[in-house]
């Protein structure tokens, strides 16, 4: 089964934003003929990765809906923008992963979903390194 | 790979036993029986007892009939929720419960103090008492005083079990039919039993000995980059091997393990403030210390979500010469430097 070729992009080429900052971006389907599309849904979002159960929130969702009077025409570009929140950071630790996604999907006649997926990193803390917060006493660090 | 019905398998791993539809046809049939067990129920009590004419039974068939109304409303109100679930996307759902938590409630005042920081637990409860030295006192980290409190519950169930088999076995001596079986077998939950009274006596001698621990910061919440003050005070009559002060960070991780939960953490950052060693606190002059630190610049601020967390602590952390290890945890909060 075919699916779409969606293009979903990022004003900001580094995909780098601070807290506050405005994420601007737009998305689009390719293809001479307009694609037979019942509802298209673009969230930007953060989700958990990570050793534990799955978090998310969204922070600004979209949704356009195929309508009999209105068409879905997606071969027309989109635009999207929203004012990112203060938190959660991007993080990249050792258990707990925070990811910050634009995230479009697609709901297709059939019933299956395209999803298409652009990240993107939100503050600027760094990748926890292993030998972090390792745990000595001060006894052993004496006794050599 | 065969479809096979395994209902008395325990599942380990993160591994499906079998596929998404299934589980969502189980809990349709699930929602279906519970509605019509429910509605059916609910029909015989109306026909025979609410509605009839002949006789009346009181206020009884009304009082029952709440079980047939549960199971009703618990039918719809799940097969509502797959519906649901089955029709809108995960990101749907989740914009959707996020606009109803966005509502104002009409009488509660919107916190005009504290920024819009979504996942960052806010401070109100370790900022409700002063300090003497310095601006706010820190209270203690629950877990200890649970310690005690599980241990106290633990060892008061056991050897109340293990006293009325201990009698059974007493009595059986004394009357001169001795049950040898049941006495040797007995031996080892009356040690396990007498285990937990002294495990249970030290920990409650620990926390009388070893005295009370305060801690006292100059600011809170505590930003990336900050430089802040701590005072720590420690009571009772020690012999201290060491003693530190530590700003710690802690990943928290709640996961699903076949049936099981498990909870799993990993220390990203220790930062020691303060280190001593080998010195004694004499009864009624508590050690006292001061000492700053900065929060590393580039932190990761308090994280708290449903399963994943991002926690930051003091620990008072040491080894007495006679008491063993002590450790008393004072959660703080790191938040994100405004954009």
């Amino acid at each position: 089964m075919s699916t779409p070729s969606v293009r979903l992009t990022l004003d900001e080429a580094s995909g780098h934003y601070q807290p506050g900052q405005r994420l601007t971006g737009r998305f689009m389907v390719d293809g001479s003929k307009p694609w037979a599309v019942r509802a298209s849904e673009l969230s930007v979002m953060w989700y958990t990765a990570g050793q534990g159960e799955e978090d998310f929130s969204v922070h600004y969702f979209d949704r356009l809906v195929d309508e009999p009077g209105l068409p879905l025409d997606l071969r027309v570009p989109r635009r999207f923008a929203t004012v990112l929140p203060q938190s959660p950071w991007s993080y990249d630790g050792r258990i707990v992963k925070v990811c910050w996604c634009v995230r479009l999907r697609l709901t297709l006649p059939q019933g299956n979903d395209s999803l298409t997926e652009v990240p993107f990193r939100l503050g600027s803390v760094p990748a926890v390194e292993e030998s972090q917060g390792r745990e000595e006493s001060p006894e052993s660090e004496t006794q050599g | 790979m065969p479809l096979r019905l395994r209902l008395f398998v325990k599942k380990r791993g993160t591994r499906r036993t079998s596929a998404p539809w299934q589980g969502m046809l189980g809990e349709v049939l699930l929602d279906v029986v519970l509605l019509s067990t429910g509605a059916s129920f609910l029909y015989w009590l109306a026909s025979r007892f609410l509605l009839a004419e002949e006789v009346t039974y009181g206020w009884w068939p009304w009082l029952v009939s709440v079980i047939p109304l549960a199971l009703v409303v618990y039918g719809v109100v799940g097969l509502a929720v797959v519906l649901w679930e089955s029709v809108t996307s995960a990101e749907r759902r989740a914009a959707v419960a996020q606009r109803a938590t966005d509502w104002d409630l009409s009488g509660v005042p919107a916190r005009a103090d504290r920024p819009d920081l979504p996942t960052v637990p806010p401070i109100d409860a370790v900022i409700d008492s002063p300090g003497v030295q310095l601006a706010y006192r820190l209270p203690i980290d629950a877990a200890s005083g649970w310690v005690s409190a599980t241990m106290a519950a633990v060892c008061l169930a056991w050897n109340t079990l293990v006293t009325i088999f201990v009698i059974q076995v007493v009595d059986s001596h004394m009357i001169g039919r001795p049950n040898w079986l049941l006495t040797w077998l007995m031996l080892p939950f009356v040690m396990a039993g007498l285990w937990t009274l002294v495990a249970l006596g030290r920990q409650l001698l620990m926390t009388s000995v070893v005295g009370t621990t305060r801690l006292e910061v100059s600011q809170h919440p505590f930003y990336p980059g900050g430089r802040y003050e701590v005072f720590v005070s420690q009571t009772g009559r020690l012999q201290v091997r060491w003693l530190q002060v530590q700003l710690i960070c802690e990943e928290h991780a709640v996961y699903q393990q076949g049936t099981d939960t498990r909870r799993a953490t990993a220390r990203v950052n220790r930062e020691i403030l303060y280190s001593g060693r080998k010195f004694d606190i004499e009864h009624g002059r508590g050690f006292e210390t001061r000492c700053s630190f900065t929060v590393p610049a580039r932190a990761m601020h308090s994280f708290a979500a449903t399963h994943n967390a991002v926690q930051w602590s003091l620990v008072v952390r040491g080894r007495l010469s006679r008491w063993g290890d002590i450790e008393r945890r004072f959660p703080v909060y790191v938040y994100p430097k405004a954009g």
